[in-house]
Formats: C-alpha cells, sequence, structure tokens
C-alpha cells in the first residue's frame, strides 16, 4: 500500500517536474529566441534576408544611417516621445495630488474617468482623434499624433505616482512645515525627492508607449510626418533585405539600456511591483 | 485646480469620442460635399448581421481566446521561477528576459517573428536541415491563424508574467514549506496548495490577456496580413482604404461596447475576490 502511494507520487513528480521544465523553456525560447535571431540575422551580408547568412558584415547597419525615412522618423518619434514625456507627467504628478490631497466626493468617479483612456482600444482612440482634428480643420500631424499620446500615456503617470503618494508619510510634510518651510519649498525639497521612483517609473511609461506607438500614429500620420513603428513597417512591406533587422537589433539595444538605466533608478523588483 | 489639465484633456476626448459615436449613425454617402443629414442603424445592422464581419468577431475571440490559454499556461512557470529565484541573479536574468521584450518596439518584435516563421525563415530552414521534410515541403504559419495566435501569445506574455509575479509574490510561502515538511513532494504540495492559492491572479492575468489580443491592431496586421483580419484591422480597413466613415465608426463602437464590458468583468471579478 504504501510502496503504491510512493511510486504514483513519484510519478506525479516526474510528469508535473517535466511539464513545467518542458513549459519553462518554451517560454524562454519564445521570448528570447526572436530577439536573438534578428540581432544574428542583422549582421548578415547577404542581399536578402537568408537564414543562415552566407557572409557577414555591418553594411545594413550603414544603411540604416543613410536610409532618409528611417534618420527623419527617428526624429519625428523621439520629439514626440519627449514632448509627451513632459506634458504627461506634469499632468499626471497633478492629477495624481489632487487625488491623494483631497477627499473629493464622487472620487472613484474621478478615477475610473482618468483611467478610462488606457482601457478604450487604441484602433478606436485612433479613428476618434482622427476624426475630430479633420472636423476642426487642425491638419498638423506632428502635433495630432503628440495629443494622442499624451492622453494615452497620463494615466499611466497617474498611476505610477499615486502609488508613491500612497506611501508616502504626510507627517514628513508637518514636520518640514513646523520647520519654517513655505508649502512650495516643501514640495520641491520633501515630497518631490521621496516619490522620485514613481516620477521615474511614469515618465519611463509615457515616453515608451509613445516611442513605441504604432495603431493611434496609424491612424494620424500625413505624408510627411512618420513615426519610426510606422517607416519600419512600411518598409518591411516592400524590401527584404536585412536593414530592418539592423534598426531592430538597434533599438532592442535602447530597451537594454533603458532597462539598466531601470535597474539602477527604481529597482527591478520595484518596476515589475514585486515589492512596494 | 490640479486636476484642470487632466480634465482639459479628458474632455477633448470625451468630445471626440462623441463625434465618432454620431458618425456612427449617419447614412453613408460616398462623394457627398456636405455630411448627409438624418439618422440610421443601418451600419450596427450591417455590422452585426453580415457574415463577413460576424467571422471576423468570431475570429477575433477565437485566436484571443488561445492566446491567453497559451500565454498562461508558458507565462506562469517564468513567474513562478522570478518570485522564487534563489540567488538575485537568476530572479534579475529572468526579469530582463521578460522586459526586454516588453520594452522592445512591438513592430520590431513582429518582424522577428516573421524571420522565425516565414516559408524561409528559422523553422522551415531547420526543419529541412534536420531532414524532417524536403526542400519542397514547408510549414505555412505567416498568414495562417496558427501564425497570428502565436503572435499574440508572444505580444501578451510579458503583460501576464509581470500579472502573475505581482500575485504570486503575495504568497505566504511558508504555506508551501509547510505541505512539504507534513510529507507532500513538491508537485503535490504545488498542486495542492500554491495553484488554488494563485487562481485569482491566473484570472487577471488571463482577463489582461484576453482584452490585449481583442483589441490587437499590429499582430494580426503584420503576421495576418489580410488573410486573417480581426476585428481592428476591419476598421482600420473600412475608415482609411475603403472611405465608409459610418460603418467604420459602427464597428469602432461594437470594439468599444466588447472592450468596455470584458473591463467591467474585470472589475466585477476582482470586487468579488476582495469580498471573499
Amino acid at each position: 500500500m504504501l510502496r503504491k502511494r510512493t511510486v504514483v507520487a513519484r510519478a506525479t513528480s516526474a510528469v508535473g517536474g517535466g511539464i513545467a521544465a518542458l513549459s519553462l523553456a518554451a517560454g524562454v525560447l519564445l521570448l528570447a529566441g526572436p530577439i536573438a535571431l534578428v540581432i544574428w540575422l542583422s549582421f548578415g551580408g547577404d542581399l536578402f534576408t537568408v537564414v543562415p547568412p552566407e557572409s557577414y558584415s555591418l553594411r545594413w547597419y550603414a544603411n540604416v544611417f543613410k536610409t532618409q525615412e528611417f534618420v527623419a522618423a527617428f526624429r519625428v518619434s523621439a520629439e514626440i516621445a519627449f514632448i509627451t514625456t513632459l506634458v504627461s507627467l506634469t499632468v499626471g504628478t497633478l492629477a495624481a495630488f489632487a487625488l491623494d490631497k483631497y477627499a473629493l466626493p464622487g472620487r472613484s468617479a474621478f478615477q475610473a474617468a482618468i483611467y478610462s483612456p488606457i482601457s478604450i482600444p487604441t484602433v478606436v482612440t485612433g479613428i476618434a482623434l482622427l476624426f475630430f482634428f479633420s472636423r476642426i480643420g487642425f491638419h498638423n500631424s506632428f502635433w495630432n499624433i503628440a495629443v494622442g499620446h499624451i492622453i494615452i500615456t497620463f494615466p499611466y503617470v497617474v498611476r505610477t505616482v499615486s502609488v508613491a503618494l500612497a506611501r508616502y508619510d504626510r507627517s514628513l510634510d508637518e514636520a518640514a512645515a513646523s520647520l519654517g518651510a513655505h508649502p512650495v519649498q516643501v514640495f520641491w525639497r520633501v515630497t518631490l525627492p521621496v516619490i522620485r521612483p514613481g516620477l521615474f517609473a511614469g515618465a519611463l511609461f509615457a515616453f515608451v508607449l509613445s516611442f513605441d506607438d504604432f495603431t493611434v500614429s496609424m491612424f494620424l500620420i500625413g505624408t510627411n510626418t512618420h513615426t519610426l513603428p510606422v517607416a519600419i513597417y512600411q518598409y518591411m512591406e516592400f524590401n527584404v533585405n536585412p536593414t530592418v533587422s539592423a534598426i531592430s537589433a538597434l533599438l532592442v539595444l535602447m530597451s537594454v539600456v533603458l532597462m539598466l538605466g531601470v535597474e539602477r533608478l527604481i529597482g527591478l523588483n520595484r518596476f515589475i511591483g514585486l515589492r512596494g | 485646480m490640479l486636476m484642470l489639465p487632466a480634465f482639459a484633456l479628458l474632455a477633448f476626448f470625451a468630445v471626440a469620442l462623441i463625434l465618432l459615436f454620431q458618425h456612427s449613425f449617419e447614412p453613408f454617402a460616398p462623394g457627398a460635399k456636405a455630411a448627409p443629414s438624418g439618422i440610421t442603424l443601418a451600419h450596427y445592422i450591417k455590422a452585426l448581421t453580415d457574415g463577413l464581419y460576424l467571422s471576423s468577431l468570431w475570429l477575433t475571440f477565437k485566436l484571443s481566446f488561445y492566446a491567453m490559454v497559451s500565454a498562461v499556461f508558458i507565462g506562469y512557470p517564468i513567474a513562478y521561477q522570478i518570485v522564487r529565484a534563489r540567488t538575485a541573479f537568476v530572479r534579475n536574468a529572468l526579469i530582463m528576459l521578460v522586459a526586454i521584450p516588453f520594452m522592445t518596439n512591438l513592430i520590431v518584435r513582429l518582424y522577428a517573428l516573421t524571420l522565425v516563421m516565414s516559408n524561409t525563415g528559422l523553422i522551415n530552414t531547420m526543419l529541412r536541415r534536420i531532414g524532417f521534410m524536403s526542400e519542397n515541403e514547408l510549414v505555412s504559419m505567416l498568414r495562417t491563424e496558427l501564425g497570428v495566435a502565436i503572435g499574440l501569445c508572444y505580444f501578451v506574455l510579458p503583460f501576464v508574467v509581470f500579472t502573475l509575479v505581482s500575485s504570486l509574490g503575495l504568497l505566504d510561502t511558508t504555506l508551501e514549506e509547510a505541505a512539504q515538511s507534513l510529507g507532500a513532494d513538491r508537485t503535490v504540495a504545488f498542486l495542492k496548495v500554491t495553484l488554488p492559492l494563485s487562481i485569482p491572479g491566473v484570472i487577471g492575468a488571463s482577463m489582461l490577456a484576453f482584452m490585449l489580443s481583442v483589441s490587437a491592431f499590429a499582430t494580426p496586421l503584420v503576421l495576418g496580413s489580410n488573410t486573417v483580419p480581426m476585428i481592428a484591422n476591419k476598421i482600420y480597413d473600412q475608415v482609411m482604404f475603403v472611405g465608409n466613415k459610418p460603418f467604420g465608426s459602427a464597428l469602432a463602437v461594437v470594439a468599444l461596447v466588447i472592450a468596455v464590458t470584458l473591463l467591467y468583468l474585470q472589475a466585477r471579478t476582482t470586487e468579488g475576490r476582495r469580498d471573499a
């Protein structure tokens, strides 16, 4: 009886361990595989993308910087992401302070309203903004896209700053005030440094979501204003050479640098919410 | 006062959505100078009865379901290993493995996936090299439902892992240790203690995966071209190529209603969890 149970338990254990190991391997392969492949193929020297490359060179990296649409689109995307980050950080932080400080009537309704742009499918956001801008006759694609990105990113700033404020000890404010600090001084010298990780996280989300946005941009691009993801998409529709692999490898490198920055400034555990 | 900028943005967005709603009731008059007057429900009737759009809706739900199940199945072991990692090095390496794709441009990641799945891509080349199939055989994955489902799984996987990490991180590890000290082996302790306790987190991650997949636009566009059109692609085509703004608007309103319903269900399930 006891022996039979042990055998069954061992079998379950082996099968369970096997399934866990297999699906872990599948996950690691799915997450790392495509990115590793694109980096490898970006060094291919052939005219077309072939697996495995028959020769190796850096010519496609050179081609990225020679391709005018990529250079121009990178500039547009970087400028829009920068503006979006600044505006979303300001608007979002102010709203988070208001939500935190005042027990407004119907506070949960305000919160729901503020988070609503995140819950709406980006296609719907894109089409609604397209109709709105064409109705009011405002056809500057650059600013149309920037406004779209601010709308879809500021709620993330509200969220990250709210989390930081919820942990913030209000008695610090009182202590500073009792020592004679002006409310503005209290804000800049006491509150702000303490909630800095929340601000960093919010700014990071705003920047990355704006820089990576494809859907909203697809509705609002103009003939001369393309963002980088749209330019990459259009290039890969008509070309089969490894230039897109090279620009992809460069963008992966950018993510790696960003994540190393995150580790330094916020910490990986806090980034993924393991620890408050 | 502090809320004003956020309110201005929300009001702006609300007007755009109302305009979209209004468009969806307008009769379609191609080539007309002025917007035609009168209201009609024809677009909604077409959206909800025409087989072309019903099949697209069905496809959207089906592929989202596949993506949800596979992403939770693959994501759970990764999340578990992140939470239970014995050394900080292993934990950080696993977090980076998930975070780098998460921070990388989606178009770039989808391009990388086309290199894996195309007819001359990694999988087909490898299958031929190891002699699994002959030179003129191939496994088609791009422009198939399977390929798009894999893409959706790849797209939502980081979100699933991070959601599961934050819920698994809250579980008390001593319960599992207690079960083991009472004689249960690791598999049994996991199946009988940890897994049941983590069900709310699994539900949360599943709903997020499903919601993200249902409104996916870039993934079916890049991996499915026109052969696997999900609902977001149908909306885009109606507005940008066919030029039928009212019908595109009605489809967008349908997508919005679906998204809001899912969000409501999600809020209901998390609420129930809090009461329990």
